[in-house]
């Protein structure tokens, strides 16, 4: 028997039917990197942790089983206090240990950079309340300093809030500057915890001081280390009242409204020290002994209570001193002090 | 007779009247507040402020309180001082920018290498933002060893073991009349009702002090003198007002808890007859201060002359043939010739010896 030889497969002319070794090897080394690739970006991916787009959320609600879910939150912050968002979505956050810094994060909560005034140093430093001028400055109030710092969008130091009346305010020791806000019209709102002299200012948008008012004490219209503040679509100042444990509700001209008290009815608060209020007349409060953040329907002349959102805890959902918060694009952004984190609440 | 007045503007005059309006409207004298802040007896039938840190059926923490004292206390008196101008955290006062006496948690202010000695020179402060603290009261809950608790005894026994200290144990948040709303034992040492042990200093009545003050850096424990250098830390220098409460006072309260660091005048030469706590620097100077001198009892010793009770930023040396930053534990323990620990002293390595004995 003899021996058959196979047919040899046809193939172009001036081509070989098998891949030449170097061949082989470029296919094995485009494999490899794009392997490399793809485990560097997964690297990143967790380095930076997960988009805040992208995470389903716990579907936490509010304890009255309606309204704001728990979405999300962004890790990386030391004992965080204050809260804002830009007008491109960027959120600030302040450190309160740690380095002391101000955190800037994407829409997504990918960390971008952070910020603090110059030529200070972390234990010289704590950056508290925050918030965004309707032109995309960023003003941060300074404890350790007594100072109301402006950044650019991107963490630029611009300059310290320090107008005439600003000025002669610090010269008399009367400048302690706690919680900041600003309205639609670019007014700003700072409450001031002076010795003996806690209160609100209110500067136009030129940065002169067109009203004072409050003093310290317990009775309606004074405050007890005032905190943060926020204005509503009618004109209305609300301030967490810290000590006295109640928010109060101001006209434009000062004149005192109605109060969210203390207490241990629904609806009653601990501790409030930061608020923030939505484009639906909600009024957001973080109650920070009590672990919640209690939301208001305050379209009516006297607030009405809706729901607690969370409770004490480590969880997603809970909080530990929860301390600022701010509302925009339809999230709710609230700093979760002890746990480290900000926590990020949505219809 | 014609006066003539000097050409002023009107103009002038106008803006200084203005600031001078300004000033007196925005300064004035500050209103004394009641003792402790907000930390007073009798909140009334109607008390609605055990809101702010309690839960009567939810608690998180002991006693009923809505989280751990350390982060509670710390949401008034912490770097941000949100609550209060006290921050304890960072060892300043926050209203005037004075540093704290007790030092800090986290930072403190005390001119720990200060180089001058006796007699004429007091501890300074170190202007913000100080420096880390190196040792602590800590109050982070972790099980501690109360170094010298207990009665006299012949058999080595350093001192409490396991026990968590926290703001609450040494402080009444409640307000009970005391300076600084120190207890008059600290909780957790005894049970409820308990006797006080014979080895235990009795502060009944030694304490109270409900004279309104207002509260600054210049209004702490008088351990001021005039005669020799001061352990008291202040912004601006200077005598305070408050004779009630003294330095003596302040050693016996510390000794509460560290009761064999209780020791009278020439315990430094005579055995206590304890196997670790055998001889001992006089804090019970009866009359004396600290090293004998006869005095006013009000000027007698305390404990705070040499450390501070909150923290303190003091150094101390480790390294090869360097003693302050290796020295052992009352039960022999130590991190070897690394530790650092500064013992809560106010002054580098041993300066707080040098500060009186000057050798």
């Amino acid at each position: 028997m003899t021996a058959t030889a196979w047919p040899q497969p046809e193939g172009p002319p001036g081509r070989t039917s098998r891949m030449p070794g170097w061949a082989k090897l470029v296919v094995v080394l485009i494999v490899l990197a794009a392997l490399g690739w793809v485990v560097l970006l997964g690297t990143q991916y967790l380095k930076t942790g997960k988009p805040i787009s992208e995470l389903p959320g716990a579907q936490i609600p509010g304890l009255a089983g309606q309204g704001e879910q728990y979405r999300s939150s962004v890790f990386g912050v030391a004992q965080p206090l204050g809260v804002a968002v830009g007008r491109d979505g960027r959120m600030y956050v302040t450190e309160s240990a740690g380095q002391r810094m101000v955190r800037i994060f994407d829409p997504q909560g990918h960390p971008l950079s952070s910020f603090a005034p110059p030529n200070t140093t972390a234990n010289g430093r704590v950056p508290v309340y925050i918030a965004v001028s309707p032109q995309g400055d960023v003003y941060v109030t300074d404890r350790a300093n007594d100072a109301l710092d402006v950044f650019s969008a991107d963490g630029a130091f611009l300059r310290a809030f320090d107008p005439a009346e600003v000025r002669l305010l610090r010269l008399v020791g009367a400048w302690h500057p706690m919680g900041v806000a600003f309205d639609k019209d670019g007014n700003l709102y700072v409450t001031d915890v002076s010795a003996d002299k806690h209160r609100v200012l209110v500067f136009d948008p030129s940065g002169t001081l067109k009203l004072t008012f409050g003093s310290q004490g317990t009775d309606e219209g004074k405050f007890w280390y005032p905190n943060g503040l926020a204005v509503d679509d009618r004109g209305r100042i609300w301030v967490a009242d810290g000590n006295n444990g109640r928010v109060q509700a101001f006209d434009a001209h000062g004149k005192f409204l109605t109060a969210i008290a203390r207490g241990f009815a629904k609806g009653d608060l601990a501790m409030p020290r930061g608020v923030a209020i939505d484009g639906n007349n909600h009024l957001f409060v973080a109650d920070t002994s009590a672990h919640t953040v209690k939301v208001y329907d305050i379209s009516g002349d006297r607030p009405e209570f809706l729901r607690d959102l969370g409770e004490a805890g480590t969880g997603d959902g809970q909080f530990r001193f929860p301390n600022g918060v701010a509302f925009s694009g339809g999230r709710l952004y609230v700093t979760d002090r002890e746990n480290g984190r900000v926590q990020t609440w949505s219809d | 007779m014609r006066i003539l007045w000097p050409a002023v503007p009107v103009w002038l005059v106008a803006v200084a009247l203005a600031v001078m309006a300004f000033v007196v409207m925005s300064s004035g004298a500050p209103s004394a507040q009641a003792d402790n802040g907000p930390h007073i007896k009798g909140w009334g039938a109607t008390a609605d402020g055990c809101a702010a840190c309690h839960r009567a059926h939810r608690g998180q923490a002991e006693p009923n309180l809505v989280q751990d004292q350390a982060s509670l206390c710390a949401s008034c008196h912490g770097p941000a001082a949100a609550g209060s101008s006290l921050d304890v955290i960072d060892g300043t006062n926050k209203s005037d920018g004075g540093a704290l006496r007790g030092g800090g948690f986290t930072n403190a202010r005390i001119n720990t290498a200060d180089p001058s000695l006796p007699p004429s020179s007091a501890i300074g402060v170190l202007a913000a933002p100080g420096l880390p603290a190196g040792s602590t009261h800590s109050v982070s809950g972790t099980p501690q060893t109360i170094w010298g608790y207990g009665a006299i005894n012949a058999v080595a026994d350093p001192g409490k073991s396991s026990f968590n200290l926290a703001c609450g144990k040494c402080h009444d948040p409640h307000g009970d009349g005391n300076y600084r709303v120190l207890r008059k034992v600290p909780a957790g040492l005894l049970s409820y009702g308990a006797p006080l042990p014979a080895f235990m200093p009795d502060m009944t009545g030694l304490l109270t002090d409900e004279s309104p003050k207002v509260y600054s850096t210049t209004n702490y424990w008088d351990v001021s003198y005039t005669d020799q250098w001061q352990a008291a830390i202040q912004s601006p220098p200077g005598p305070v007002a408050d004779t009630e409460i003294t330095g003596r006072q302040v050693g016996k309260w510390c000794t509460t808890c560290h009761t064999r660091y209780w020791a009278s005048t020439g315990s430094a030469d005579a055995s206590s007859g304890d196997a670790i706590f055998k001889f001992r620097h006089t804090t019970n100077p009866a009359g004396r201060d600290t090293h004998g001198r006869a005095g006013p009892v009000t000027l007698s010793g305390s404990c705070l002359k040499c450390h501070a009770a909150h923290g303190s930023n003091a150094t101390a040396a480790t390294g090869v043939g360097m003693y302050s930053g290796s020295v052992e534990q009352p039960d022999g323990s130590h991190t070897g010739n690394g530790s650092g620990d500064s013992r809560l002293l106010r002054m580098d390595n041993r300066g707080i010896c040098q500060k009186c004995h000057n050798k």
